[in-house]
């Protein structure tokens, strides 16, 4: 277990030169903007001009790049960027916005590996006939499905015509625990507010999910197809093992990809998903984004990206983890 | 079939046609790797899908070529200002086929054009970010140690943002610097209006199309460099890399003449699946409101007006969302046949069935 360890610790140790690469092209990005927002900031073409200067000395912009940068890495991390469009800390904000997001996420993974799931296994086993055809275009088509055609169309259908769906206010659970609401209605058994959750994401976790669906289904398919042909299948077959045990090793052998591919769905929904959070209404971190760059708010666009970064990395590693504690002969 | 196989031999031979119009022995030299492609080709005929595919993405590359020149109206032509009935005119009235916009456009041409801004996005994205990403590959699983550690690490920075947050930073902060770019480039900004086939004096307005596919080719380079580096690590331990060590060739030789087509087609097969996903990413930026400003429409754009005014406007929605799912779709369907076709193995299967 030392080398598991030392693994995770050299793991680890990796990443603190790419946040902070993240961190720099971040900057970079943000200093790539010419215009000076500060007169938008404080309250536009009227504002006052102590206002303004006030508001530039407060974001360093009357010093050379360099020094900005160096406050401004010295305010991210302490958590202290604070947004010109709220008033409020970028990462105040960030966090009231996350149960959206993952509650969002929660609903599109399990979608797309209900969905995804099944009809990998179901091609892998057919394999070569129409069935897996069949699926292999409807991978395709998840992948090419755009988020907002997919959406409207479901909007269409499950609003207009059959008011199936709420749009419109987030619902909260009776009893806060955790802060995400979908947790705290499942732990506390509030079935009520479960199916306000239910209604109010099961659609765009749909539309999220639907892409997904089509990943996993082609990975899953392709993993047990592979996990078919090892020679543990043919000797657990000639030792009369009946059909459904074999396919449960199978399966087991077949997870490694599966678990990775469903981890770096998740990690990638989680980094927010502005198209479709912006046309279900959700405020999520996605809109929050989408929002800060129509108001060229920088502090919240640098802090989110950030954020989604560190998101992002780190799910990369808890898969990267996973992935050993599924597969004994990972080496690490 | 027969009539496809035919159009593939006519293609070969117009290729090796033109070839040999440049350099006059390639053709004897290289009859082999000739009727490699001719056998690959003919696969792709077998494959129904692979057909749909190729046919569907043609079709987006015809259009966006040809489209502006086939637009019956033009994208600036607001025929709301004389006739006020074609606000939002549904489908089929007024003798628009697709409906109009808000400012009374034919929709119909608006596709025409748009499917022009798609093409030379995805063009434009796929032939500058994907060269860069292969040199890079080429450099660090080549030469390795710390050039290749040196790489990698600003490669891992790219790839640690997730796709679609990274562009959406940098297509949101870009348009003001192109913009003034624009400004002080009078040619390159007319040049950029005859690429994307609108009027001159709306190339102003192009700077956020370009700061799309600026985003998109930062976003892109990354993930080739990785894929890349990968299989450069493989074969550079193979004979034929030795062989040519011995001869003496230089490293730069070796990489590009003897590494690279070997590596080929799995990028090729990245390549086409790419069209597909360039065209998505480009379309959810413009959706967002970071693509083409009035009066210059794209297919996301459109999207984002009739969303808006959904469901009242619902052709603004269907028709560019089909657009752009057919667009993916195509190349997807091509790039999945084609992974199968340049499979050795699959490929000899799919010839002896004929």
């Amino acid at each position: 277990m030392s080398s598991f360890r030392r693994f995770l610790l050299r793991r680890f140790l990796t990443f603190i030169p790419t946040i902070l690469g993240v961190v720099f092209i971040t900057y970079l990005i943000a200093y790539a903007i010419p215009a000076d927002p500060v007169r938008a900031w404080a309250g536009g073409e009227k504002a006052k001009p102590e206002v303004i200067e006030r508001v530039r000395q407060y974001y360093y912009f009357d010093r050379p790049w360099y020094e900005q940068f160096y406050y401004f890495l010295v305010r991210l991390f302490e958590g202290n960027l604070i947004s010109p469009r709220t008033g409020n800390n970028v990462f105040t904000d960030i966090a009231a916005r996350f149960s959206v997001t993952l509650q969002l996420a929660l609903f599109s993974i399990f979608f797309a590996v209900m969905i995804g799931l099944p009809l990998g296994l179901i091609a892998a086993y057919k394999r070569d006939t129409k069935i897996d055809t069949a699926v292999r275009i409807f991978a395709l088509i998840g992948v090419s499905m755009p988020a907002f055609l997919l959406a409207y169309l479901l909007i269409l259908l499950f609003f207009v015509q059959f008011r199936a769906i709420t749009l419109a206010g987030v619902p909260t659970s009776k009893v806060a625990i955790t802060g995400i609401p979908l947790v705290d209605a499942l732990v506390t058994g509030d079935f009520e507010s479960l199916s306000q959750i239910a209604g109010r994401y099961w659609l765009p976790g749909l539309v999220l999910g639907f892409a997904g669906a089509g990943i996993i289904a082609r990975f899953v398919r392709n993993s047990t197809v592979e996990a078919l042909g090892a020679d543990f299948v043919e000797y657990l077959h000639a030792k009369g093992l009946p059909v459904g045990w074999v396919r449960r090793h199978v399966f087991k052998n077949s997870l490694v990809p599966i678990v990775t591919i469903i981890g770096l769905e998740f990690g990638a929904s989680l980094s927010g998903a502005p198209i479709t959070e912006t046309i279900f209404g959700l405020p999520g971190l996605g809109y929050y984004t989408v929002q800060s760059i129509y108001y060229l708010d920088f502090p919240a666009i640098i802090g989110a990206t950030f954020v989604f970064a560190v998101i992002y990395v780190v799910t990369n590693f808890i898969v990267d983890v996973l992935y050993a504690f599924i597969d004994p002969r990972v080496r690490y | 079939m027969k009539l496809l196989d035919k159009v593939a031999d006519w293609v070969i031979w117009l290729l090796v046609k033109l070839i040999t119009g440049v350099r006059r022995s390639w053709y004897v030299k290289n009859r082999a790797r000739v009727e490699e492609w001719r056998l690959t080709l003919y696969a792709l005929n077998r494959s129904p899908t692979g057909v749909v595919g190729l046919f569907l993405s043609l079709g987006f590359v015809v259009v966006g070529v040809v489209g502006p020149f086939l637009a019956p109206y033009s994208y600036n032509q607001f025929l709301y200002l004389e006739r006020p009935e074609l606000y939002l005119a549904p489908p089929g009235t007024y003798g628009m086929t697709l409906g109009t916009d808000i400012y009374g456009r034919d929709v119909l041409s608006l596709m025409l054009y748009g499917a022009r801004v798609s093409l030379v996005i995805s063009v434009v994205t796929i032939a500058l970010g994907v060269p860069l990403g292969i040199l890079l590959g080429l450099l660090a699983g080549y030469y390795g140690g710390k050039v290749d550690e040196a790489i990698m690490r600003i490669t891992d920075i790219f790839l640690a943002f997730p796709a679609l947050v990274l562009a959406l930073a940098l297509a949101a902060t870009l348009p003001q610097r192109i913009r003034e770019f624009l400004v002080s480039e009078p040619a390159f900004a007319s040049f950029m209006a005859a690429v994307f086939g609108v009027s001159a004096e709306d190339a102003i307005h192009l700077a956020p199309l370009i700061s799309i596919f600026t985003a998109l080719i930062v976003v892109w380079w990354p993930m080739y460099a990785r894929v890349v580096r990968g299989m450069v690590l493989v074969e550079k331990e193979k004979t034929y890399v030795e062989a040519a060590k011995a001869l003496g060739y230089s490293s730069w030789r070796i990489m590009t003449r003897h590494i690279l087509p070997n590596i080929m087609s799995p990028v090729i097969v990245l390549i086409t699946f790419d069209f597909a996903t360039v065209n998505l990413l480009a379309a959810g930026l413009s959706f967002l409101g970071l693509g083409a400003q009035p009066p210059i429409v794209d297919w996301g754009s459109l999207i984002n007006m009739g969303g808006s005014r959904f469901p009242t406007a619902w052709w603004l929605v269907l028709f560019p969302g089909v657009a752009i799912f057919l667009t993916a779709l195509g190349w997807n369907l091509l790039g999945d046949a084609l992974r199968d076709v340049f499979d050795p193995r699959i490929r000899r299967r799919i010839e002896f069935k004929v």
